[in-house]
């Protein structure tokens, strides 16, 4: 018998962390992906991203306002209560308004949770800022949420991959590889697929972190 | 394009015998990481998630995307407008009525720690789903695949009995109810027994005699 307890919660009154609600961690949920974000000044509701590393699958659920999806540089509108089911290598992003829910997971995999923290700030600045490509802020907001908190798994994983991106490849890039995977196995493999690791595959401290 | 995008007025609807009509989301982009479906009931009062425990296995999320329900939770009633996230773990007895005409829930669910299958249940309900509409050749087409597909259960020869049953050819319809008789005992007794597809051969002595 489960230990967990139903919850119930109104989206709009969760407490949000910036621009992103997240839905999985105020319920505790351990079986999927789930997140709700609402727009940036700028009216990003999806910063671009693909999820060729994670093999994750998404599918948006447009709650309410209107969004405009592009898609592997394809661009249509979604409206209230459209639902839009992203495959893992597609580029993505999503601007408009309203609120968007993100449900995701891995074919294959059963779903391991990332947290974030107290750094969760610092971690969605460096997303905000990775999807506009500059990846040398995005870097610097990984280093700050890091100072914050040491802890959480994913960002010494985007330690890396930033660092890779914006070509600050030194000892550190990879000491932070290798406290990723020990923290959370699944990094393993994400590593050899992540297209922001390109940069520093072959380089043999590489093979030596994910061992 | 590499996204695939519907809109809730645009998912197929079948309907259900519990009075739900189900809105497949997973088979129509073939998700294959975790189960989802989206729910309508059209009038208030019409249940829109069916009483059910899910006593091992998947967590359920369900999102309340328009009108408001009603979910019962083990012995609590909640109130669920639009906007409404419930959560309810596996081991937790619940159902939902419409409160509001036109009341739709997506249902989000999977199993912690273990790897996302789809279940077969998708394969006989869309049977059932599809007969209920008056695409009974369609169903039947689908049941006969599924029988095929999962030789083990009980569930789609059960449902091949329904199906034969409503269409007057009570031969085939014990033939099928047999194997599944055959597979699964009592389960499929006791469905039989309440299930109102089988009042067109209940008075049959070999009806009587299978399900007693």
């Amino acid at each position: 018998m489960s230990e967990q307890q139903w919850k119930v919660a109104r989206l709009d009154e969760l407490e949000a962390r910036g621009r992103t609600v997240p839905v999985r961690e105020h319920l505790g949920i351990q079986a999927f992906g789930i997140n709700a974000f609402t727009p940036s000044d700028d009216g990003t509701l999806i910063n671009e991203h693909d999820e060729a590393g994670s093999g994750q699958q998404e599918l948006y659920v447009v709650m309410d306002g209107t969004a405009t999806f592009e898609v592997d540089g394809e661009t249509f509108d979604a409206p209230a209560g459209s639902l839009v089911f992203v495959e893992p290598g597609s580029k993505r992003k999503a601007t408009g308004e309203g609120t968007i829910l993100a449900l995701g997971g891995t074919p294959g995999q059963a779903y391991q949770g990332l947290s974030w923290g107290d750094a969760w700030q610092h971690h969605s600045e460096s997303l905000e800022a990775y999807g506009e490509q500059r990846y040398a802020d995005a870097l610097d907001a990984v280093k700050r949420g890091l100072e914050k908190d040491p802890d959480p798994p994913g960002l010494h994983f985007n330690y890396a991959c930033f660092a890779s991106l914006a070509g600050e490849v030194d000892d550190d890039l990879f000491e932070h590889l290798r406290v990723s995977v020990d923290g959370f196995p699944p990094f393993r493999q994400q590593a050899q697929q992540d297209s922001d690791l390109d940069a520093v595959r072959d380089d043999p401290r590489f093979a030596e972190a994910i061992r | 394009m590499s996204a695939s995008v519907a809109h809730l007025d645009e998912l197929d609807r079948l309907p259900t015998a519990w009075g739900g009509v189900w809105r497949p989301v997973r088979r129509r982009f073939d998700v294959g990481a975790f189960g989802v479906n989206a729910w309508t009931a059209d009038e208030a009062g019409d249940h829109v998630i069916e009483r059910h425990g899910e006593a091992e296995g998947p967590e359920e999320l369900y999102v309340v995307l328009a009108g408001r329900a009603t979910f019962t939770l083990g012995d609590e009633t909640v109130d669920a407008p639009a906007g409404s996230l419930v959560f309810v773990p596996p081991g937790t007895r619940r159902e939902a009525v419409a409160a509001e005409a036109r009341t739709t829930l997506l249902a989000v669910g999977a199993t912690a720690g273990e790897t996302f299958e789809p279940s077969p249940w998708e394969e006989w309900a869309l049977a059932d789903g599809l007969r209920r509409s008056g695409r009974i050749a369609e169903g039947r087409a689908h049941l006969a695949e599924t029988i095929e597909r999962y030789p083990d259960l009980w569930q789609p020869s059960y449902n091949a009995a329904c199906f034969d049953s409503i269409a007057g050819d009570t031969d085939a319809a014990l033939e099928h109810l047999r194997i599944a008789v055959d597979r699964a005992g009592d389960d499929a007794r006791r469905a039989a027994r309440e299930d109102p597809d089988f009042d067109p051969i209940r008075n049959d002595e070999r009806f009587k005699e299978m399900i007693a």
